[in-house]
Formats: structure tokens, sequence, C-alpha cells
């Protein structure tokens, strides 16, 4: 079993502006980058179920030249309120290590 | 149109290779620039109107950077002063850069771009339907303005042209966009604004275009008619494709449109080349003017004092029933605060269970996963720092002694790891203002002063 953790190491989360959540996927290489892609694992559906959004909420953006995929969802409030746990949006990824990639 | 070379560090006190650097300057740059700034620490800094970088840092990089910059007679110029970039951040550098000048022996011409924002032309703009929402938060209203201590407006590129044009040596900006410190200078010497923006992008982190950031090495960006090339400074530093296209993507949500106060800068089309093993070349950036101006405003209001407690919980019947002790023990504290006299609506607390779901909240997907320890932070907003600890020490020996499962007599629940166990945490703020603000002329928002000063 291949978890997309396995095929893209360097995951990583941030905040894009207040209302967003973005996770940057860069592939190690061009076969695993395609080979994500074109397995349709991680499709809007997917992530919206992990997050428990709606799928209309999940955008995702393959950027070829970075070997990357981008996803970005809402965050689950506006940053920095006094509920805040996560200012940076820096560990928000973590359930999407362990997306299956068939 | 000649090169155009923009040498670029990632953030006023992170520290850069000092070598890394003097390799930069043989190169001839047109400019020094570095950003100060981010709103990922959250609205503490601008709230507060302080830095958050240890002072020693910021004026070492400062020092480094303006002496090269006097020294090749280049503009060295700082985006986004001490973090925030409101008046007490731009302020702090002003006196670290006079001192400079002063020990360097030389005049220097220095601007200032204050970002602040006056309260009255806000709510004038306000009245006017200028300023929208950025995101799901409410219209801003005048009780907002007012309740804020600090709003600054984010600039673009024109305000750092008209300092430029004004002859500018070094440019210290309040809150910027962070490739605007790059993007102004190349636009004035001829670059197009779609590659003057996106090379500006891809160098607005310094070595974190790199692959290796452990090195610390500036990068430059060498921008032509046709495209832009980016670079390390440092022996054994590398930019890959995938490094510099990495950036493109970094903190933006759409890599297709990341937003300028003058428009958007694209990558949709974009070819990079690995053209040697430390060099990418950029080409087919794309920029599209806004039909109107609109700069980004952050404004940061207190929201009373703060204090918490982090202690640690390892018995597993206590952590079985974790929800129903801290409904319990929230009714205690609501309980004491009532017998102290602290009225029900001039507080706040929270509990935060790390070891199941303090990180992700209602998202956590493994909340029922039963850990064998928890963290547990205790965290109490109050009018004031006397009503936060108050709270927090009567909090600490309630929720220590209160039976851990009900009908099981309390032992002692809390493992505390410091003496004494409470920690004042200060005052606490929260974003007010996270709007746009249509603009005229996107250098409208913001005040240039440019002073002359002799060594």
């Amino acid at each position: 079993m291949t978890r997309l953790a396995d095929l893209a190491p360097g995951i990583k989360g941030r905040n894009a502006g207040a209302a967003w959540l973005t996770f940057d996927i860069p592939f190690s290489d061009r076969a695993s980058y395609e080979r994500a892609l074109a397995s349709g694992a991680i499709s809007p559906r997917r992530i919206g179920e992990i997050y428990a959004i709606p799928e209309a909420d999940v955008r995702i953006f393959p950027f070829a030249p970075a070997l990357a995929l981008k996803i970005t969802i809402p965050r689950a409030a506006f940053a920095g309120g006094f509920d805040e746990s996560d200012f940076d949006g820096a560990q928000q990824f973590a359930p999407i290590l362990d997306i299956e990639i068939p | 149109m000649n090169d155009i070379r923009l040498l670029a560090n990632g953030l006023v006190g992170n520290g850069f290779s000092y070598r890394g650097f003097q390799a930069g300057l043989d190169r001839r740059p047109h400019m020094i620039g570095c950003d100060a700034g981010t709103s990922d620490y959250g609205p503490g800094p601008l709230g507060s109107g302080r830095d958050i970088k240890p002072p020693a840092s910021v004026e070492r990089d400062l020092e480094i950077m303006f002496e090269g910059a006097r020294r090749l007679g280049i503009p060295l110029i700082i985006g986004s002063c001490g973090v925030a970039g409101a008046a007490p951040h731009l302020e702090g550098y002003r006196r670290i850069v006079e001192r400079l000048i002063a020990d360097s022996g030389r005049p220097c011409r220095l601007a200032l771009i204050h970002s602040d924002q006056d309260p009255v032309s806000l709510k004038a703009a306000c009245a006017a339907g200028r300023v929208r929402p950025l995101g799901p938060v409410p219209p801003l209203t005048a009780a907002a303005i007012d309740a804020s201590t600090h709003i600054v407006a984010m600039a673009g590129a024109a305000p750092f042209i008209r300092a430029l044009d004004a002859g500018a040596d070094v440019i210290l900006a309040g809150r910027c966009t962070d490739p605007a410190i790059y993007a102004g200078l190349a636009m004035k010497l001829g670059a197009s604004p779609a590659i003057a923006w996106h090379a500006a992008r891809s160098i607005d982190k310094g070595m974190l275009a790199t692959e290796n950031v452990e090195e610390g090495s500036p990068v430059m960006a060498t921008l032509d008619d046709t495209g832009f090339t980016v670079e390390p400074t440092k022996d054994g530093a590398r930019c890959t494709v995938k490094s510099i296209a990495a950036l493109t993507m970094y903190e933006n949500p759409d890599p297709w449109s990341i937003l300028q106060p003058s428009g958007r800068i694209s990558a949709e089309h974009c070819r990079f080349e690995q053209i040697d093993e430390r060099s990418v070349r950029v080409s087919g950036s794309e920029f599209f003017a806004a039909e109107r101006p609109s700069v980004k405003l952050e404004g940061a209001r207190p929201i009373g004092h703060r204090a918490a407690m982090l202690v640690g919980i390892r018995d597993p019947r206590l952590i079985a029933e974790l929800d129903d002790y801290l409904d319990r023990f929230g009714t205690m504290i609501r309980r004491t605060a009532r017998s102290l006299g602290i009225a029900e609506d001039s507080y706040r607390f929270r509990f935060l269970a790390y070891g199941r779901d303090a990180v992700m909240g209602m998202r956590e997907p493994l909340r029922d996963s039963p850990p064998h320890e928890i963290g547990l932070l205790i965290d109490i907003l109050a009018k004031d720092e006397a009503d936060a600890i108050a709270l927090l020490a009567r909090a600490s020996s309630t929720g220590a002694k209160l039976a851990p499962v009900r009908g099981i007599p309390a032992g002692g629940n809390f493992a505390a790891p410091f003496s004494p166990n409470q920690i004042p945490i200060g005052p606490a703020y929260e974003w007010s203002v996270w709007h746009l603000l249509d603009c005229a002329d996107e250098s409208d928002p913001f005040r240039i002063e440019i002073m002359d000063l002799q060594a």
C-alpha cells in the first residue's frame, strides 16, 4: 500500500490569508506526480470527507513545474481568534499524509 | 532593457550567510531587499506594537545589508518593518538605521513609507463604500476602527517607486506586500510588470528559494526582456525548478492568481527551466492589471488579558471520561468566577486537550482513538491581568482535586511541569480589520517621508 506521504514526503500546510488553509504537496519525481494525479485518489470529494467539509469548498491545483499539487480549503475558523490553536495553519495537513494512492 | 539584478534576503532577524551576501555584492546588484513582515504570528505583533524578532539579530542583519548598500551606492529596501509594519515597528527600525547612518560617516537620504491608516479617513472610506471584507469577516464599522490599536494598509509597488524617484538611499516601509520591495525598483528600471512581479515573488523569501535552506544563502534574480533567472549567491547552495516553482505556490490560495494592489500575478502558463546546476530560468509569467487598485487592510484590537497553565494527565480513568470531567471542571470555574465577583461576560476560558484534538479541533479524525497521556492547556481570558491570574489559580486547585471520574475520590489530577505553574501571557488581541480598501491611486493610503541625514 502506498500512502501520499511516501510519494510526497515534503507536504506542508500554511494559512493563505486568514480565511484559507493551503497544502503544498511536492512529489519526489515526475512518475510519482503523474501516478498520484492519474489515480484520482486526491479529489475534492476525498478531501471533503477527511475534513468534513463540502467538496465544493475544496480547490485542487496541479502545478506541473513544481511537480506539486496544491489543495486549498477554508479554515475551520477565521485565523487568530481566542479559540485559535494553529495560528499559521502549520499542522492541519496531517490527515492527508495517509491518503492511499493505488 | 539592460539586465536588472535584485539581491534578496528572506526575513530581517532570521539571519543569512555573510559570505553569501558579500558574494552577492560582487555581482553588482541594483538593489538589496529584505522583507521583515508576516501575519503568520497572528494579531499580537500588530495589536501590541511590538516586534517579536530578537533586537540583536535585527541589528546584525540590517547592519550588514546597510554597509553593503552604501558601499555599492544602491538602494536598500526593507518591507513591513518590525513584523507588523505599524508606526511603533517602523520607528524601531528607523532608530537602528539612523544610528548606522551616523556611524557610517556619510550622508544618506532615508525614506519612510508609513502604512498606518487614519481612523477618520478610514471611516469616510467605509461610508463611501470603498471598504470590502476580505473573506468571511463582517463589514468594517466605525466601532471596529475605534477599537483597533493599529490599522495598516499593505503597500504595493507604487509608493516604492515614488520613494526611489525622490532619490532614497534607504527605504524603510511599514506594512507592504512581500514582493513590492523588489517589483517597484524593477519596474522603475524598465522591467515589465509580469516579469518584475513574478521575479520579486520568487525571491522575496530569500533562502527559501534554495534547495538547501540551511546554507542561509541570499538569492539573486536577474531580469531581462524575456524573463528572469534566479540563483543563490553562496557557493554550494542551489536553486532548482522545484524550489523556485514552490515559491509561486507558497502561502497563496491559488497559484494562478497571486493578488497585489495593482493586479494579479499568474504562473499558469509559465516555464521553469534548470539552466545549470544552481540556476533556474523562468519565462511566460503574466500580470493582469486590476480595473482599480485596492490595498489590504489589517487591524488588531485588544480583547483582554490572558493567563494559561499546562498540566499533564495520565490517569486512564480520567482520560476515558475526559469530556465529562471537563464539563464538571468548567462548571466549577464559572462558580469560582461568581464567587470572585467576576462578571460572566467579562471572561472566557477554554481547554485544549493535547494528545487528543487540541491541534485540529472538530476536524480531528482520530479524536476517538484513546491516548494514554493528555497535555491539558487551561487558557483564561479576562478583562485584566488580576482577574485572569485569580481565575487560573483557583482553577488550578479546583481541577486538581475534582473527582477524576464521578464517584471516584480525587487523588490529584494534574502533573505540573513548573512551579508556580500559572503562566501570565499578557494582553491578548484579535484581528479587527481584514478588509480591502479600494483607492483611486494605490499610493493614496500611504505617507512617504523623506529625510536627509548627515553623518
